[in-house]
């Protein structure tokens, strides 16, 4: 007894945290970011490395469906926590830990079996029509499509959503891929809607110089999440910290100059342009046709590539930090066209050049343009899958 | 019999503690976790460790349980048999005529274990890290095996107590500095390790790490550290001269070139982004091999010469 209790303890000094993040609480999301760090957690990456559950916002009907189906993949201890707001982040956790090192916790996880939903289109069964009815595999699964490949083979193909619940990922953001092996062959994106009416995007709030140092953050947030997403967490880390001390303090010397040592060396790293260089080059003609304003149609003149954007991001927070800058009309993100949204036509782009290339690839693009679901609530989901 | 049993034991033991090591050194020099208090930091593999063991062992959807569950237990049976040919000082556990290629027959045999972990799993993720290692694998193996061969030439034997006498006032990394790196380099690649952490990226949820949980998840991380703690052994051994040096015994001087050794991989983690494998197959194959097959030309004409 006392020894499992000391396990117990030992077991929560380093909890790993799934974060399901529901549009419209950005705040929310940086609080929960801030005070899991604080208590020694780390951010999980998939369900298996999970012990809690993080709701973060108030998601709605299908997201709430969508994080269901994660909370049963987790292996157990486990305890989940909803967070609505930035000041409720710290005691919500604290508790969630609590919960995790309860006794009642190993018994309730030895009992308890792994259900799978037959008809979970995550298991990618539910397209017909391939003649191939009779052919059932165990557990109800069955085989694959099979479909010609750009090289002229006949390969399987997979249907895939990508999200809502991923680590360094739009919230509520889902992207139904069509996989052939790790070649991106379709991608169709859309956003689950949060449970509230939105208001307006948490990173183009407030007025006059804080608008501007929101715009700096969100860059750096962007900036964050594609440097997560290229494998190179302790910069990842380092920019979001730059993040957050924007957010808190505005623009303070330390900080400008923070900014522009970090600034120097993710522009030197060499590894890093490898991975970015000349991947999803945005065009002249994609601008036009998917409508992308903001710093990713800014990023055209130079070469319109990944690297171009992140290079821009940096370029474009260091340019906003400086006392005298001007404040922009337009959002983070870009420009709103009549009833859509900057972050609608980054959505496209970014799904049109997500087709044909592999999944880190694809998860560099679409982390390259990072459209905002806070925006991206005015809109039906019908423009969105456009 | 009972004294070599005794010595693998010794030999088991070791390597496990050097795994712990590694990761207590990585919790201390994580960039991303600078906020909690030092001894927070270098308990992790306390912590890791007590919450795996505490965790429920989950399964996926059908999946091939057999070769799933075996491709995570492998990399620690790996990193202990490389372990066995590994001496501290003068004593190894066993001292084979072929330690050389015992090393390279096992490492190769990653490319099986890792991509069956990543296959049975019966998960996309997975498969993809699965099928990422022997993309990466493809980049590091041949500069691996042409390093593993500079350090055997120059000693006219694949023993690895051979390998280690024959560097008697001069180390081997001082005249073969491209091998030595080139080694190094293919260990971070089969223990998945920092840039070459590729086949578990975090854009594809962890990928062969993205399913397994509890006891199963224990051995597979611990398995990794001690293929690099195993790695680090071997690097002492082929590069640095393995026990020599003054004052302290042989054993002694082992151990802390390993740990600097181990040390400096584990530090290059975080610190740098993820090598993609099919942007680096290019300089893998046009400046790492080219590389490293000129260093073996020189090494071998160094070695007809002093003959």
């Amino acid at each position: 007894m006392v020894m499992s209790a000391r396990l117990a303890r030992w077991a929560t000094r380093r909890p790993h945290a799934i974060l399901a993040v529901a549009p419209a609480a950005t705040a929310a999301r940086l609080a929960v970011e801030r005070e899991l760090a604080a208590l020694g957690g780390v951010v999980a990456v998939s369900a298996a490395d999970a012990d809690v559950l993080i709701v973060v916002g108030e998601p709605g009907d299908d997201l709430s469906a969508a994080i269901e189906n994660v909370w049963r993949q987790l292996p157990g201890p486990r305890a989940r926590a909803q967070i609505l707001s930035a000041d409720q982040a710290r005691q919500a956790l604290a508790v969630a830990v609590l919960h995790l090192g309860d006794e009642q916790q190993v018994r309730e996880a030895a009992q308890r079996r792994d259900e799978w939903r037959p008809t979970d289109p995550a298991m990618g069964n539910d397209k017909g029509g391939h003649g191939d009815g009779g052919m059932q595999m165990p557990a109800g699964l069955m085989m694959a499509d099979r479909g010609p490949d750009r090289d002229g083979l006949k390969l399987d193909v997979l249907q895939v959503p990508w999200g809502p619940v991923l680590a360094d990922w739009p919230a509520g953001l889902v992207v139904d891929l069509t996989l052939q092996g790790d070649l991106v062959q379709r991608a169709e994106a859309r956003v689950m809607p949060p449970a509230g009416s939105s208001s307006v995007p948490f990173w183009d709030a407030d007025a006059g110089a804080q608008r501007r140092h929101r715009h700096a953050a969100a860059h750096l947030d962007s900036l964050g999440r594609l440097l997560a997403v290229a494998g190179w967490p302790g910069m990842a880390e380092r920019v979001r910290r730059l993040r957050d001390g924007v957010l808190a303090d505005g623009s303070t010397r330390e900080l400008r100059e923070e900014l522009s040592r970090t600034g120097r060396r993710v522009r030197r790293a060499r590894t890093l342009r490898w991975a970015t260089d000349g991947l999803g080059v945005l065009t002249d003609d994609l601008v036009r046709q998917a409508g992308v304003s903001g710093p990713a149609a800014r990023s055209v003149a130079n070469g319109g590539d990944v690297t171009a954007r992140w290079q821009c991001w940096l370029a474009e927070a260091e340019r906003l930090l400086q006392p005298d800058a001007a404040v922009d009309e337009e959002g983070p993100r870009g420009r709103r066209a009549g009833d859509r949204p900057a972050s609608a036509a980054l959505l496209e782009a970014a799904q049109h050049l997500m087709a044909g290339v592999d999944v880190a690839a694809a998860r560099l693009v679409l982390a390259s343009f990072d459209p905002d679901p806070d925006e991206l609530l005015a809109v039906t989901s019908a423009q969105v899958d456009d | 019999m009972g004294a070599a049993v005794c010595s693998a034991v010794v030999a088991a033991g070791v390597l496990l503690s050097f795994a712990a090591a590694g990761s207590v050194v990585d919790g201390v020099l994580d960039p991303t976790t600078r906020t909690v208090g030092l001894g927070r930091r270098a308990g992790r593999p306390v912590w890791e460790t007590a919450r795996l063991l505490r965790q429920r062992r989950r399964s996926t959807v059908a999946p091939d349980a057999l070769l799933w569950r075996g491709g995570t237990a492998a990399p620690l049976v790996i990193a202990l048999l490389m372990a066995a040919i590994i001496p501290a000082g003068a004593t190894a556990a066993a001292d084979p005529l072929v330690g050389v290629v015992w090393f390279n027959t096992l490492d190769v045999a990653l490319w099986l274990i890792v991509w069956v972990a990543g296959w049975g799993a019966n998960s996309v993720h997975a498969l993809i890290g699965g099928y990422r290692f022997l993309a990466q694998a493809l980049a590091y193996e041949l500069p691996l095996m042409f390093a593993l061969t500079a350090p055997a030439v120059a000693a006219g034997s694949l023993r690895i107590s051979d390998v280690v006498a024959r560097q008697h006032g001069l180390w081997f990394v001082v005249w073969m500095p491209v091998a030595f790196l080139a080694f190094l380099g293919a260990v971070a690649g089969f223990s998945l390790w920092g840039p070459l952490a590729y086949p578990a990226g975090r854009d594809i949820a962890g990928g062969v790490l993205a399913e397994p949980s509890g006891p199963d998840r224990l051995v597979l991380a611990a398995g990794r550290y001690a293929l690099l703690a195993a790695g680090a052994g071997m690097a002492t051994a082929l590069f640095l001269g393995g026990g020599a040096g003054p004052m302290l015994p042989g054993w002694c001087w082992s151990v802390l070139k390993t740990a600097v050794v181990l040390v400096a991989l584990v530090a290059v983690r975080r610190r740098l982004p993820v090598l993609r494998a099919d942007r680096v197959m290019r300089l893998a194959w046009l400046v790492v091999l080219p590389a490293t097959l000129l260093q073996l030309l020189a090494v071998s004409v160094i070695a007809v010469e002093r003959s």
